[in-house]
């Protein structure tokens, strides 16, 4: 009895969960990675996962946008439900829940491009051609993910000059840019230095407004900084959920509390 | 230790003693093509032999050998001789004479000896006798007909169209040789050159070296067409060669499922690359030029028949030769390229909802340009140097027309053509031309060796440049 089920998680928000995971068991290979994942993702709360390196909460997370589909040889049982929709039915276009669904990743990765291609590279490929409605967007997602002062003047520049908190801000701008309705986040912040960090974190606060935010972490503190709810992993059980601050004070799990005390993990 | 260390200064010793011994022998090759091939415009004083027999011979001394002997008593000795170069293949067929040391008399460098090129027939050294106009002679001695010539010369062209110009010569030891000034290209007195005046001289001889077509069987004038051929037939070739290096390329790395199929596929074009290029022109022969060509030319030219149209070897055929041959470069440089493209650049722009397509096209392919730039530029520098195949299905050593002119339809890709490495191999080596056209083979040589090097030097910088992009991307994450 691994696993803490729907009935238990509080709601503080009034809508349904943006996405629901049942049952989610996943193998690359013989490799088993996830076992009996259920979980929900409340809609305009930040969810942070941790646990220790390997306990499943990347590939978790690379499951809800089918990130994962990229992978040769993986096999999955259970189901991932946004709005009430089956992401892996038959029916559904990757491309379109992949809009749906955006994702900043651990490493800032922009585009070897200008700063202004890298934002306009989504609305470019989804069918925006008008060169003033693109400008628009890059403002807009610029100012949203707090990057518009500071690279205003060089928009055509390459963004591979920005430095790395800039680069990952820039990744987020550029996410916004398709308006997705939850933002996936895998570890956004571990290769920053914590000036960066902090900007970061605040404008992930900020951002919650407007997006359902998901991310992964190694850092316990980020995670009791910014988030909602928290879901403890290992060895890709899911241990625990709750809302952050009961989960951070009075953990019902023994395992959730050696973790986060720092007895193990 | 103490063993351990020496087997350590062995192991030094050995490759680092390979390693000058590879580069002495590059640098020696180079040196002597360099000083062979620049040498070549350089006026060269004229010396004129006297002999003991009496007889008198002007021209300049290309080399010096010895030669043993052993004298009536059976003593050795080493005697010298010089090969001097003499021009006037009228009286000496080879260009050249052997003079033992031992049988000159005595030797002058005169300030009035001369060089004319001529259009045919090679040059001639000796001495400007007179100027005759219409039979008539209008001047003599050297400063007289040198006067005259240079005043002449702005009009030559229309005068020499009207009236019959000649100039007498008179050769070292006395004898009368008359030349038309219609055969006449240039006249120059290399020992009364100053140092400006031969710089001067060289630069032209390089220039028209460069820009003009071959004269007399390949031994004078320049490489114009076959310049200007390589280079067309490397740009059709590179037209041809680059989609398919690309879409190959691109389905083995991108398309293709890693499995048996893409390996025999890889281990296919690697072999390909190491088969000999001969093998390629008997297959341009066979396919190309009998089977493609032939069938053309029953479909489209059936009236010229028999007469071969494109049935023949020619430009379009040596360069879809290359093309094949040159394959593997690009799709090595080009799958190379596409496995450098990070995986955190794909997934960046498929979790924004892209295709595999939009990926390819709009994040991949501008990332693998540079590589698919060095592919072209290593493809090019190879087909540039490869004649084997060339010999046996298109190139000649002299081909009257370009294949671009002015004729419609303004291009003719059926023509034979003239290319800088079958230009090489014939002067080098041609065995009814003697010696003559030597000196030619050396600066072709040079003149394609800094056109590889060049061609070299632009795919490593481009190279670098690639890398400096990816350790941007990579080093500030």
């Amino acid at each position: 009895m691994t696993t803490a089920h729907g009935p238990s998680t509080p709601k503080i928000v009034q809508d349904l969960p943006v996405i629901d995971i049942e049952d989610i068991s996943f193998w690359y290979g013989e490799h088993p990675a996830l076992r009996n994942v259920t979980m929900s993702i409340e809609r305009h709360g930040i969810t942070a996962y941790i646990g220790p390196s390997g306990c499943g909460k990347t590939t978790l997370l690379r499951l809800m946008n089918r990130m994962n589909d990229l992978v040769p040889r993986i096999r999955m049982t259970g189901s991932i439900r946004m709005n009430g929709e089956d992401i892996y039915g038959p029916d559904v276009d990757v491309t379109r829940l992949r809009r749906r669904v955006g994702m900043v990743f651990q490493q800032p990765n922009p585009f070897p491009k200008s700063i202004y291609e890298n934002v306009a590279y989504g609305p470019r490929i989804h069918g925006v051609k008008s060169g003033g409605f693109l400008d628009e967007i890059v403002e807009r997602c610029l100012r949203r993910a707090v990057l518009w002062e500071e690279v205003q003047d060089q928009l055509e520049e390459s963004a591979l000059e920005l430095s790395a908190g800039q680069q990952q801000r820039l990744c987020i701008a550029r996410a916004v840019a398709v308006e997705p309705e939850v933002l996936l986040m895998d570890e956004p912040c571990s290769s920053l230095d914590p000036v960066a960090t902090s900007r970061i974190e605040e404008l992930m606060l900020d951002l919650k407004e407007d997006y359902t935010i998901v991310i992964v972490t190694h850092n316990m503190q980020q995670a009791a900084r910014v988030s909602d709810f928290t879901a403890f992993m290992l060895h890709g059980e899911l241990v625990e959920t709750g809302v952050t601050d009961a989960m951070f004070t009075t953990p019902r799990d023994r395992r959730t509390e050696d973790y986060i005390t720092g007895r193990a993990g | 230790m103490g063993s351990k260390w020496s087997k350590d200064d062995a192991l030094i010793w050995l490759s680092g003693g390979g390693l000058v011994l590879c580069f002495l022998m590059v640098a020696g090759l180079v040196l002597v093509i360099a000083v062979q091939g620049l040498a070549r415009f350089w006026p060269q004083d004229l010396t004129r032999y006297v002999l003991r027999d009496g007889s008198i011979i002007l021209g300049h001394e290309t080399s010096r050998a010895g030669v043993r002997t052993i004298g009536s008593a059976g003593e050795r000795s080493v005697a010298y001789r010089l090969r001097v170069e003499t021009g006037n293949r009228e009286r000496y067929p080879q260009g050249y004479v052997w003079l033992e040391e031992a049988r000159i008399a005595g030797q002058d460098n005169p300030r009035e000896a001369v060089v004319v090129e001529q259009v045919r027939a090679g040059e001639i050294f000796g001495f400007l006798d007179s100027f005759v106009d219409d039979g008539a002679v209008v001047a003599r001695g050297y400063d007289a007909v040198r006067a005259h010539y240079q005043a002449q010369y702005p009009e030559l062209e229309r005068l020499r169209r009207q009236r019959a110009l000649s100039i007498v010569l008179s050769s070292a030891d006395g004898r009368q040789h008359t030349v038309s000034l219609a055969n006449v290209r240039h006249i120059y007195a290399p020992n009364a050159m100053t140092a400006w005046d031969r710089i001067r001289h060289y630069a032209a001889g390089a220039w028209s070296f460069l820009w003009t077509p071959p004269r007399d069987e390949n031994r004078h004038g320049g490489v114009f067409p076959a310049i200007f051929g390589t280079a067309a037939m490397v740009i059709l070739m590179s037209v041809v060669v680059m989609p398919f290096g690309i879409l190959a390329a691109l389905y083995l790395r991108e398309y293709g499922s890693p499995g048996p199929f893409l390996n025999a596929v890889r281990i296919a074009v690697n072999s390909l690359a190491g088969v000999p290029s001969i093998v390629f022109g008997v297959f341009g022969l066979g396919f190309f030029v009998y089977f493609l060509g032939g069938t053309l030319d029953r479909l489209f030219y059936p009236e010229d028949l028999p007469a071969p149209t494109f049935g023949q070897g020619g430009i379009l055929w040596c360069a879809l030769t290359l093309a094949l041959l040159t394959l593997p470069v690009v799709i090595v440089a080009v799958e190379e390229g596409l496995a450098g493209v990070p995986l955190k650049l794909r997934e960046a722009s498929h979790a924004l909802g892209a295709t595999r397509f939009e990926t390819l096209w709009r994040v991949v392919v501008p990332v693998v340009l540079p590589s698919i730039l060095t592919g072209l530029i290593l493809s090019v520098a190879r087909a540039a140097g490869t004649v084997a195949p060339l010999m046996i299905i298109g190139a000649v050593a002299f081909a009257p027309e370009l294949p671009v002119d002015g004729v419609w339809p303004f291009v003719h890709l059926e023509r034979e053509f003239m290319h800088l490495g079958y230009h090489i191999f014939d002067t080098g080596f041609r065995p009814a031309g003697g010696e003559a056209a030597l000196p030619m083979a050396y600066t072709t040589t040079l003149l394609l060796l800094v056109i590889v090097v060049v061609l070299n030097a632009a795919a490593i910088g481009l190279r670098s440049r690639l890398r400096r992009l990816y350790s941007l991307s990579a080093g500030q994450a």
